[in-house]
């Protein structure tokens, strides 16, 4: 029995990982990686957090869909140990909000390892973990609700939204917090855009981590990435020349079906 | 150990996932199926966990009389109204659905039509033409919404050149939109793909505490 797109998928995954493992490997190795380009989403995070400060407001971060096994909560956890380091160094209340019970314990323990790390265990709360359950729209008011009471000077919506990204991107607008907004969700993208300050489109949401730390290693990763994405524009336009040629031919889309 | 374990799982555990993709006769097997069903398991001890744990702090609020205990008093007693209830009767009875269909449905769909209001004033700030790509942007949706509306035919019918304005909307939404959202699209794939290499190799471990 044939599966459409096996063979073509696995050998997709092998090349890319043999160009992630070099770039790793190279990284090590302390071979110079190349330039990063700027993502002015994570450059302002430090903007966002030191105006919360100036304001003694906190810095709210949340998701609704993310689960300890989503990519999009790996993605998290970059942005949560890297915010919730800079709340705890500048003494901003710091909160988060999941929708996830796992994700929720795991936030908690991502949280504290942070104010550790800054040299102030003491900082966390009880309340600076909330789990609300996921169901969209009673999670979507409890937050809301919070957004008008607390009034968060930054906000922050980082992983896979739905519909409920325009109701909590337009009230954080309408208390005049700054947004960072971070999804692979396209068909959300178009209102994170209007609402806030700073949207991550797509893959930048998984560029955090790497990002952030600057630790080549992880950089090496971002640049493998980039690397793909030249593999693909390549393909395509070998494709486009191809069909033109022989349009009976479709040699690309046949070998992607192998 | 605190670190080692999780890593040393979570490599095996892709390792199984990935093989199970990409082998036939993994995928016949189906163990990622099986896989999920102990997150089943976790799932039902944890609800009992959810139970006592909101039982204990909401309790704390009524006894001690804090701010707004009435609403702790309430959602203690709705969860075990409906809990004995559907114990009770069966998830399948008519009355027990009925709390469901007749409350949170409705609910549910207030919130989802406020969107439309906080779509307004979000287009509000997004359609003003202040540059040259936002002045593109708002001609293409308001040619777009014009042309999904009757008028949009009235102006210009489909039936004359071009296709009238639901034409040039269709060219819109299946070509330039199209080209980018795929764009974006095989970004998010490279990016996914990177992003789990990287917690396949243990790069990505700030879910374990490390920087």
């Amino acid at each position: 029995m044939s599966v459409d797109g096996a063979v073509s998928g696995f050998i997709t995954a092998i090349v890319l990982m043999v160009i992630t493992w070099y770039y790793v490997t190279s990284a090590r190795r302390g071979k110079q990686m190349p330039e990063i380009r700027k993502l002015p989403g994570l450059d302002a995070i430090d903007e966002a957090i030191g105006r919360a400060t100036e304001m003694g407001r906190p810095v709210l971060l949340a998701n609704r869909t993310a689960d300890v096994g989503s990519v999009h909560s790996f993605a998290l956890w970059g942005y949560m140990g890297y915010v919730a380091g800079l709340c705890a160094k500048y003494d901003t209340n710091f909160i988060n909000i999941a929708g996830d019970y796992l994700a929720a314990a795991v936030n908690e323990e991502v949280i504290k390892q942070s104010y550790l790390e800054a040299g102030r265990p003491e900082a966390f709360k009880p309340d600076t973990v909330r789990y609300i359950p996921g169901d969209q729209w009673a999670w979507t008011s409890a937050v809301a609700g919070m957004l008008k009471r607390e009034r968060p000077a930054t906000t922050m919506w980082i992983g896979y939204f739905y519909a409920e990204s325009m109701t909590l991107s337009e009230v954080g607008a309408q208390i005049g917090a700054i947004q960072i907004a971070a999804t692979t969700n396209t068909a959300q993208l178009p209102f994170f855009v209007a609402a806030c300050d700073y949207t991550l489109i797509g893959e930048e949401e998984y560029a955090a981590s790497a990002y952030l730390s600057k630790e080549p290693m992880l950089t090496g990763t971002l640049v493998a990435e980039d690397v793909g994405k030249f593999i693909v524009v390549v393909v395509v336009v070998l494709g486009v020349i191809a069909q033109l040629v022989d349009p009976k031919a479709n040699l690309i889309s046949n070998w992607l079906k192998f | 150990m605190k670190r080692q374990v999780p890593l040393i799982l979570t490599t095996a555990m892709a390792i199984v996932v990935f093989l199970s993709v990409v082998s036939y006769s993994l995928t016949e097997l189906q163990v990622q199926a099986k896989i999920d069903r102990m997150r089943q398991f976790m799932t039902a001890v944890l609800m009992f966990m959810g139970v006592a744990n909101l039982l204990r702090v909401h309790g704390n609020v009524i006894s001690k009389k804090e701010r707004n205990w009435m609403f702790s008093g309430w959602l203690l007693v709705i969860m075990f109204v409906y809990m004995i209830f559907g114990m009770a009767v069966g998830n399948k009875n008519l009355t027990y659905r009925w709390f469901y269909d007749a409350i949170i449905v409705p609910v549910n769909g207030t919130m989802y039509a406020l969107v439309a209001f906080y779509l307004t004033s979000a287009s509000y700030k997004a359609f003003r033409a202040r540059t040259a790509e936002a002045a593109i942007m708002m001609v293409c949706a308001a040619w777009v919404m014009v042309s999904n509306v009757p008028v949009g035919d009235f102006l210009w019918p489909s039936t004359s050149a071009l296709g009238g304005m639901a034409g040039i909307r269709d060219w819109i939404v299946s070509v330039p939109n199209s080209a980018v959202s795929r764009a974006i699209a095989v970004g998010i794939f490279l990016g996914g793909f990177a992003s789990n290499l990287r917690i396949f190799l243990g790069l990505e471990r700030r879910h374990l505490g490390a920087g």
